[in-house]
């Protein structure tokens, strides 16, 4: 693309004769991404979950990936994990993700146990350090997990929302995994 | 560093405009351009078609993006000093912008230590969830080095003018620049720190005879992507007794053996 024709005047011997500094790592990038997260109306990641009409009150962690790619869910049913690398509850734009497992034969049932028995207008509440951001239900909706809008679900741009995410439907035991994703979509109230 | 993707861009010049449109399917009449100055102790001044669109551009530093009409442009390099766009540049090239591409202009020495300019495609598209994009790029009067991250060689054996990409898992990496072959640095270590969803470009410029070989560094943002799922439940790998799956006991025998079906058709997601 470039046909470099460098035409260049005595350039590579216009050096100083005093020793240079030491070699300077330049680590800090001069262009900031071009979508970044966009600032939190909280000053800091989630702490906790509630929801008083299924009687939700959970501890909150951060959580990444797993190694193959899927969002890292707590071993802990009873806890309820953040997409780290998605946008905190309570920011300016898009989509803040929580989820959590919805049982257990080992453990019982998980903090998102109820989740399928919330409905439009239930109000949801994340604290972070910054105090409880309240949140209203919109939609509940379940989808084959084939077939969950992950791009939607965890989208960084856009109107701000949460979304809680478990499993539901019936137990496939071959593939020791419920067949469907609920998925609960709230608005910032 | 764990590597899961490779991309040894040899032959730069052949190959810029092909991959400059690739990854992007969006037509556009405009393509983004990033400038890295690697050329030691020398200020310039850059000039695209006749005019002066970097002022004291400082050696070391980088610009942009910049959005430049796609197509062709005369780029020509002065001293900091000059007057104006005339006379005789120290370098100068016809950049070919890609509509809806996104490249870099890099003013450094060849290996040889000669000032050259080399366009270079950016890859910036998607990484997977959690993951970061890394690329490296040989831009010094220096022989072939190895880029080690916490003190292992991730890339080897990299010659100028060059570049390789790695996608890494997002986080905080001490990268060093050192001979092939070596792990004893002739650039850093510095910790890189590499976001989610971000392309991180790294340029090692300057003279290794003259000892000052330094990095530039920009990030572009953009390349985040959805985790494959949300397996949210059951990590033992069976529900809790007769939750969810209660209705299913409940059935008759006809609709045990349509269980029995069912299962065998979700056999092939094979996870939670």
């Amino acid at each position: 693309m470039l046909a470099t024709s460098p035409v260049w005047a005595g350039l590579p011997d216009a050096r100083p004769a005093t020793p240079p500094p030491a070699p300077v790592v330049a680590a800090a990038p001069v262009a900031e991404p071009s979508a970044p997260v966009a600032p939190a109306v909280s000053t800091g990641e989630p702490v906790r979950v509630r929801a008083a009409s299924v009687g939700l009150d959970a501890a909150v962690v951060p959580v990444g990936v797993t190694n193959d790619g899927l969002m890292a869910v707590p071993e802990n049913v009873a806890e309820v994990g953040w997409y780290r690398f998605g946008p905190l509850p309570g920011a300016a734009s898009g989509s803040a993700v929580l989820a959590s497992h919805v049982d257990d034969r080992v453990q019982g049932e998980g903090a998102f146990a109820d989740l399928s028995r919330m409905g439009p207008g239930d109000e949801i509440s994340v604290d972070g350090p910054g105090g409880p951001i309240v949140h209203r239900v919109r939609e509940v909706r379940t989808y084959p997990k084939d077939a969950v809008p992950l791009a939607d679900l965890f989208r960084e741009t856009g109107p701000p929302r949460l979304v809680l995410v478990t499993c539901d439907g019936p137990f496939d035991t071959d593939a020791r995994s419920y067949r469907d994703n609920l998925v609960v979509y709230a608005e910032p109230a | 560093m764990r590597r899961l993707a490779r991309a040894a861009t040899g032959a730069l010049f052949a190959s810029a405009i092909a991959l400059g449109t690739a990854g992007i399917a969006v037509a556009q009449d405009t393509g983004t351009v990033y400038v890295v100055h690697g050329i030691p102790d020398t200020p310039v001044d850059v000039y695209v078609d006749g005019e002066r669109a970097l002022d004291d551009f400082a050696p070391g530093t980088s610009q942009g993006p910049l959005d430049l009409p796609s197509g062709p442009h005369q780029v020509a390099v002065f001293p900091a000093d000059a007057a104006d766009g005339s006379g005789q540049p120290l370098l100068s090239a016809q950049a070919e912008v890609p509509a809806g591409g996104n490249v870099t202009l890099a003013a450094h020495l060849t290996a040889e230590g000669q000032p050259s300019l080399t366009p270079l495609v950016n890859e910036v598209g998607e990484v997977p969830a959690g993951q970061a994009r890394v690329v490296v790029r040989h831009l010094a009067a220096a022989p072939a080095v190895d880029v080690l991250a916490g003190g292992e060689p991730v890339v080897r054996n990299l010659t100028n003018p060059n570049q390789e990409a790695l996608e890494v898992p997002a986080g905080t990496v001490s990268a060093a620049v050192a001979a092939a072959g070596t792990t004893d640095p002739v650039i850093g270590p510095a910790d890189l720190t590499l976001e989610e969803g971000t392309t991180t470009f790294v340029h090692a410029v300057g003279s290794l005879q003259q000892d000052n070989l330094e990095l530039v560094t920009f990030t572009v943002g953009g390349g985040d992507s959805a985790p494959h799922g949300v397996p949210a439940g059951a990590p033992s790998g069976a529900p809790s007794e007769g939750v969810p799956a209660a209705g299913w006991a409940a059935l008759s025998a006809a609709g045990v053996a349509l269980v029995g079906l069912s299962l065998a058709r979700l056999r092939p997601a094979g996870r939670r």
